[in-house]
């Protein structure tokens, strides 16, 4: 089988710091693949030279079999992207922002509208449809941007942190959706800090540090590799968290006279 | 900390027997002054905030010596006031009317941005400090605060009078200017109110930026036009002798006030004004301190508390019908685009332009400055006539060429803008999407600056032009239309190749700016003299009529074709 993503010595430096050295990565169709690593790592940044945001990066990343060098729109048009609780123009109302984003899709009018008002209704927003975002929560602004990044029914979907400010009900709802949207054959990227949430919902992990993959496999062989212990744990041992266990006492010792 | 928030600091702090006897905690005090007058040192002042470029990321660090510089500036200009030639009670009627408009319309922003700050809920609440230390220190806040921006702004005035009128005048105006103070904060606390009444407060942000331009605006045509009213008014009454409707201006009561003292004698109307003077400023503290204040920092807090949680559901329910209704921006859209990613440029653009307070704060007050030259323009050119502008004379010629090549610099004023936004993180929506040729986007944009700013000056040209001068102006109309079309889609090209709302102002760099402004100023100036020369003639007219169309497809085709790689915008990563 072809792989979906296909990331061949990725590399990517800023300035003399290099962030990314030589990610190696492949990534099928119906995988939901749980993208972990500690804060610096390099995840954000391989996100974002996935979506297209980012293009001076040495290496080949090919997404079914374009390469992103060369075929960038037809690439970005296979991908929805649903960043980090990112800056949105909150003058706008949903509708109007979404409605850009489908333009930008380049999604027929009438699809793109009836797609708007299904989703929207789905989170439960129905009613703050034509209000400006200005007065949003964080919540119903990551829910505009989860709507904005499947709007155009993408095959692949890079989530980036998406849970960030969902109360409980709508965690359920898009975890559900994770699972469902996996079964109809569309690739998941899922970049997260919450072990918790990655363990559940991918069923391929790829733990990167300081630039490079250094574990990857299902939950259960990380686990079988490194007995049987919580996502959390195998991440500590991973990064190299020596100084880590420490910390705390570290802290504790902060208030000795 | 500067020497000057310094030497305030130890000034207030000087009472300390008299705080902690009142159950103030003098070391929280002082930290939390020291804290927000170092805060206020780092915040750029609002009256170079809005200038266009700003060197990169440059720190702040004595923003409250700039802003005790503009305002001793300033405190110069009132002065003005004393040169007219009429009795000092007029002189300093007009010198309190710059005073009391300046500080108020300073503090009025202030008091949002600067007085009351949302983070004290976060970081001071929830530590153990009790209300009256607080409370304290706001009050101190605001006393430095405004003692910083008073005493530059009457220091020129004291120094006059202590020339002019001894020591004596000096000390009486300090004190009314003190009192004036106090009647200022009365006033503010009374537009918050009535703001508040008749607004919601997610829309006092926007309805306190109106003030702002609205201020900047007055500030302006107030400076150009005052001095050229001082030279009409030499052979006008200033005496003010017997209009009893004086009484209705506070400033002059502050003057009469001053007068009456000076003098040791003054009419009847200079004594009931003088008493107004001494009374009205401590009944309205009194108002101020008994009735307003409690439900002013209510409502504050509710003013800095919209937007960050508790969304509001509006009760209008959205029905599915209402978005397929044409809204009027659809409609212009519909009219003037092609569909794709041309009308959505379009109506992304007339949305934001429309709503962005950032982009109105910019755009606006330039439209009013402009507004006021072209007043100080016609005053200058009193010698018009109807007949100038229907016999085609010379000077109606250079006139109607003038006002019709004056909507070039509205026009250029709104794309220059229409790239920037304190919202600038949000365009990577740009480039995640697979976005074939931004030109589009650009396109539509450019079109939606000229129809919001350009066409409603070209018809409120057309009406009268065509009423006064008659048929022969309508193709005059179309050439200056057709050319500064031209104008502004060249000088998108050569140089605003930038998405809309997506770069940061702050970040701007000043190379070239100087060469662009100068290029902006010399290209519909020369196609003005040159329309000028043709005016009267129609052949001419019509040929170059054409040749302008020609140009205009072109260039507007070129805009629409721009690429990534001509396209300056680029990702801004956090």
């Amino acid at each position: 089988m072809e792989p979906v993503i296909h990331i061949r010595n990725l590399e990517k430096s800023y300035g003399s710091k290099q962030v990314l050295k030589g990610i190696n990565l492949e990534v099928y169709a119906g995988q939901v693949l749980g993208y972990i690593g500690p804060n610096g790592a390099g995840k954000s940044t391989t996100v974002k030279i996935l979506c297209g945001l980012l293009s001076d990066y040495e290496g080949e990343v090919k997404v079914k079999g374009y390469d992103l060098k060369t075929d960038a729109l037809k690439v970005k048009a296979m991908i929805g992207y649903v960043p980090e609780l990112a800056e949105l123009y909150d003058v706008l109302t949903p509708f109007e922002f979404l409605k850009l984003m489908g333009s930008l899709y380049n999604l027929d009018e009438n699809v793109c509208v009836t797609r708007i008002e299904r989703m929207m209704a789905a989170f439960g927003l129905d009613q703050q449809l034509n209000q400006r975002m200005e007065t949003f929560s964080k919540g119903m602004k990551q829910k505009v941007l989860i709507a904005s990044g499947l709007l155009h029914n993408p095959d692949i979907i890079i989530l980036d942190e998406p849970l960030s400010g969902l109360d409980a009900n709508s965690v359920i709802i898009i975890k559900d959706l994770i699972s469902k949207l996996a079964k109809e054959g569309k690739t998941i990227f899922y970049c997260s800090h919450m072990m918790d949430v990655v363990e559940k919902v991918s069923d391929r992990i790829i733990l990167i540090n300081q630039g490079v993959v250094v574990a990857d496999g299902s939950f259960r062989e990380l686990q079988q590799q490194e007995g049987n212990t919580s996502l959390e744990q195998i991440f500590a041992q991973f990064t190299g968290n020596a100084a880590g266990v420490h910390a705390a006492d570290d802290l504790l010792r902060a208030f000795e006279e | 900390m500067n020497f000057v928030n310094q030497a305030l600091l130890k000034l207030v702090l000087l009472p300390k027997k008299l705080y902690s006897s009142s159950g103030i905690n003098i070391a929280q005090l002082q930290s939390i002054l020291t804290v927000k007058l170092l805060m206020d040192d780092r915040r750029p002042a609002p009256l170079t905030q809005n200038q266009r470029r700003q060197k990169v990321k440059k720190e702040v660090k004595l923003a409250t010596l700039t802003t005790m510089f503009v305002s001793a500036v300033m405190g110069c200009l009132f002065l003005l006031s004393f040169s007219l030639k009429t009795t000092v009670a007029a002189q300093l009627t007009f010198y309190f009317s710059y005073f009391i408009f300046m500080l108020a319309s300073t503090l009025i922003s202030d008091f949002t941005s600067v007085l009351i700050d949302v983070r004290d809920n976060y970081i001071i609440l929830p530590k153990p400090v009790s209300d009256r230390t607080l409370l304290m220190a706001r009050l101190l806040h605001i006393f430095i605060h405004i003692c910083k921006l008073v005493l530059p702004m009457l220091l020129p005035g004291l120094v006059y009078m202590g020339i002019y009128y001894g020591i004596e005048g000096c000390l009486l105006l300090f004190f009314f200017g003190m009192l004036a103070v106090l009647f200022c904060i009365f006033l503010i606390n009374a537009v918050y109110i009535l703001i508040l009444r008749i607004t919601t407060p997610e829309k006092f942000k926007t309805i306190i930026s109106y003030i702002q331009i609205a201020f900047a605006v007055v500030v302006y045509g107030s400076f150009q036009l005052l001095p050229r009213v001082m030279g009409e008014a030499e052979n006008f009454d200033f005496h003010f002798s017997n209009s009893n409707w004086l009484i209705l201006l506070p400033p002059y009561w502050f003057a009469a006030a001053w007068s009456v003292l000076y003098n040791l004698h003054g009419t009847v109307l200079e004594y009931c004004a003088a008493t107004c003077a001494l009374v009205l400023p401590f009944a309205s503290l009194w108002i101020v301190i008994r009735f307003l204040a409690p439900s002013f920092n209510r409502k504050l807090l509710l003013i800095s508390n919209t937007g960050n949680d508790a969304p509001v559901i509006s009760t209008l329910a959205h029905t599915a019908k209402k978005n397929n209704r044409p809204t009027f921006s659809t409609v212009i859209a519909r009219l003037f685009t092609k569909p794709g990613t041309e009308r959505m440029g379009f109506l992304f653009t007339w949305y934001m332009m429309g709503r962005s307070r950032d982009f109105k704060m910019k755009v606006y007050p330039a439209i009013g400055y402009l507004l006021i030259y072209i007043v100080v323009v016609f005053f200058n050119s009193k010698t018009l006539s109807l007949h100038d502008l229907q016999a085609q004379t010379q000077a109606g010629r250079i006139i109607v060429v003038v006002a019709l090549y004056f909507g070039s610099f509205l026009l250029s004023m709104a794309v220059a803008q229409f790239c920037y936004s304190e919202k600038y993180k949000a365009a990577w929506l740009y480039f995640i999407t697979p976005v074939a040729v931004p030109g589009n986007i650009i396109y539509g944009a450019v079109k939606a600056a000229i129809t919001k700013f350009y066409f409603p000056f070209i018809l409120i040209l057309a009406i009268p032009g065509v009423a006064l001068i008659g048929v022969s102006f309508i193709p005059n109309l179309l050439l200056a239309m057709v050319n500064q079309l031209f104008i502004c889609y060249f000088t998108v090209y050569m140089g605003y190749k930038e998405l809309p709302f997506s770069r940061s102002q702050s970040l701007e760099v000043k190379t070239g700016s100087f060469m662009r402004n100068l290029f902006r100023m010399i290209i519909p100036l020369t196609i003005g003299v040159f329309h000028y020369f043709i005016y009267t003639s129609w052949p001419l007219l019509i040929l170059a009529l054409l040749i302008a169309c020609a140009a205009l497809w072109m260039i507007a085709g070129s805009v629409k074709k721009l690429s990534w790689t001509e396209v300056k915008t680029t990702y801004t990563e956090d």
